[in-house]
């Protein structure tokens, strides 16, 4: 879920009735398109020379397809059809995408090969890194990524979900360093202002539904996890995170609004509408 | 829940005016949440001298309850601080409690003492690939499998009944535990029904017993699930022990008709 220059709340869902559904702040419909994603899964805005597009992944058709806000379509990805180590095709199951400034598009292949692909604005393949290990420039389900400029240095910001870390790496593709976030099984990053959101599908031992929401300070530390336990550090480390009470199922996404009020996006939670957190 | 804090409220509440907390919508409430289930490990399941539970400290207001002795807990049971310890083989069940919120769902938990050992394990199947890496003898080593059922600890088996012969050595048992995993997601069930004769040197049948378990219904999660059958204090030198399982994945499970998983990781002699 993201929200436009206009303000409006635009959500991605996997349903071909309605693929995007686009709402108000107050929670009213205001339009919908889409007809075509089957497997949609990702959503990335981005504000380019002043035009927002959306970037959307999709793990069925093996995609990632840019499109103007009313649905147009005006980039199409495929699977880029690299070999693997057994002379087979690579698996490409796009999560997540984040776009630079120079328009370069990085697609986090989580469900894939777990190689973060970067392609420039016109589609053509540059650049690939990660992939599948236990390395610590590699992942286990590479499910989100983005750009953290907070620094005024623009970096990734790649989840490793199986291995509860968020991970940098320079927007070249080399590892930088790993922020630890033991028992929280996250999505992507979501930098809003000085912090970075985070919704947390399972916890613990990865039990149905026992998600909550994670959000890191300017410093990269866990100050608040609604629906979870209270985060403790000992010695610089954070001590293992779980879910405190049943607020959230499976929490896939975090929108911070303009007014900094939370919407949270569910995956497998009975079809629930997005839930919203006021700020006080 | 600390640091930032945030009100929730359903996205379809009326938002009017333009405050942050407008007036019109309900917010839900502290007694309308319910805790989450206690979150602990344990250091071992199979133990020889002391079990310890760890727990999750829960959140300020709440305690976590609990009972050794097979009743429901509530506010007036033990309550676990950071850690249990445990020197005998026990059944707890544990629930959070506390702070206007709704009691949490029932966290059971098993641990066993190890004493006797079988000396031998004989199965009528063998396992199917690829869960099939171990000897036998894994079922009686005292080890206990992770959750993670491809661990190597564990054997899978595809069968509508499997028949184990067990070799003892005649010391005094009181009967037979068999570790199973429980994970419906992954098409594991565990067994139907459980059967045990146990024989001394003559071959003459010293005792004999049966479990039911209701393996049918849904159930959440991944589980390890012990089922014991007690047969009082006897010297036996040998055992059947005979499992029968699903024909198939009931009708209600999205793998309905596809014959069910058995995941069997130890043999327990009591």
């Amino acid at each position: 879920m993201v929200q436009d220059r206009a303000g409006r709340l635009i959500l991605l869902t996997n349903h071909t009735q309605n693929n995007v559904l686009i709402y108000s702040k107050d929670g009213q419909l205001i339009d919908s398109w889409g007809n075509d994603f089957p497997g949609a899964h990702g959503l990335s805005l981005k504000d380019e020379g002043g035009e927002e597009f959306l970037y959307i992944t999709d793990t069925d058709l093996e995609v990632v397809v840019k499109m103007t806000l009313d649905g147009r379509e005006v980039l199409r990805i495929n699977n880029p059809q690299l070999s693997q180590a057994d002379g087979g095709i690579r698996p490409f199951l796009p999560t997540e995408t984040a776009i630079a400034e120079n328009g370069d598009i990085y697609v986090a292949d989580g469900y894939g090969s777990q190689y973060i692909y970067v392609y420039d604005q016109t589609g053509q393949l540059k650049n690939e890194f990660g992939g599948h290990g236990a390395g610590e420039d590699q992942f286990f389900n590479a499910h989100g990524i983005a750009i953290d400029d907070r620094d005024g240095k623009p970096k990734l910001l790649i989840t490793a979900r199986e291995k509860n870390q968020l991970k940098y790496f320079d927007l070249g593709g080399h590892y930088l360093s790993t922020i630890d976030l033991p028992g929280a099984y996250i999505c992507r990053p979501v930098i809003h202002g000085s912090e970075v959101y985070l919704a947390t599908i399972w916890s613990g031992n990865k039990a149905d539904g026992s998600g909550f929401i994670s959000i890191l300070d300017e410093d990269n530390q866990l100050v608040s996890a609604p629906g979870g336990v209270e985060p403790r550090y000992r010695d610089g480390k954070l001590g293992a995170m779980a879910q405190a009470v049943t607020l959230f199922q499976h929490p896939h996404d975090v929108c911070v609004d303009d007014d900094e009020n939370l919407y949270i996006p569910q995956w497998n939670a009975g079809q629930v509408y997005p839930k919203k957190l006021y700020r006080v | 829940m600390s640091g930032y804090w945030w009100i929730i409220v359903c996205f379809f509440s009326v938002c009017l005016g333009a405050c942050h907390r407008p007036s019109a919508i309900t917010f839900v409430q502290m007694e309308e949440v319910q805790l989450s289930r206690p979150g602990l490990r344990v250091n071992q399941v199979f133990f020889r001298d002391v079990a310890t539970i760890y727990l999750n400290e829960p959140l300020p207001g709440c305690q976590i309850y609990y009972t050794d002795n097979g009743e429901v807990p509530d506010e007036k049971s033990q309550v676990a601080k950071d850690s249990i310890q445990l020197i005998t083989t026990a059944k707890l069940r544990l629930k959070t409690i506390g702070g206007s919120y709704q009691p949490s769902e029932e966290v059971s938990l098993e641990v066993f003492r190890l004493k006797a050992q079988a000396a031998g394990i004989k199965c009528s199947a063998e396992p199917k690939a690829p869960y099939d890496q171990a000897e036998a003898a894994i079922l009686i080593d005292q080890q206990k499998g992770s959750a993670n059922f491809r661990d190597g600890k564990w054997l899978g088996y595809q069968a509508e009944q499997l028949s184990f012969d067990i070799e003892l050595d005649g010391k005094t048992i009181a009967g037979l535990t068999l570790s199973v995993l429980e994970d419906q997601n992954s098409w594991i069930f565990a067994p139907d029904t459980v059967q045990v004769q146990f024989y001394d040197e003559a071959d003459g049948l010293l005792a004999e017993g049966q479990m039911l378990y209701e393996t049918a219904s849904p159930k959440q999660g991944t589980t390890y699930r012990f089922l014991t059958i007690e047969v009082g204090e006897i010297q036996p030198t040998r055992a059947t022990l005979t499992i029968n399982n699903l024909n198939a994945i009931p009708n209600w499970h999205p793998g309905s008709g596809h014959t069910p998983w058995l995941f069997i990781d130890e043999i327990l002699i009591r």
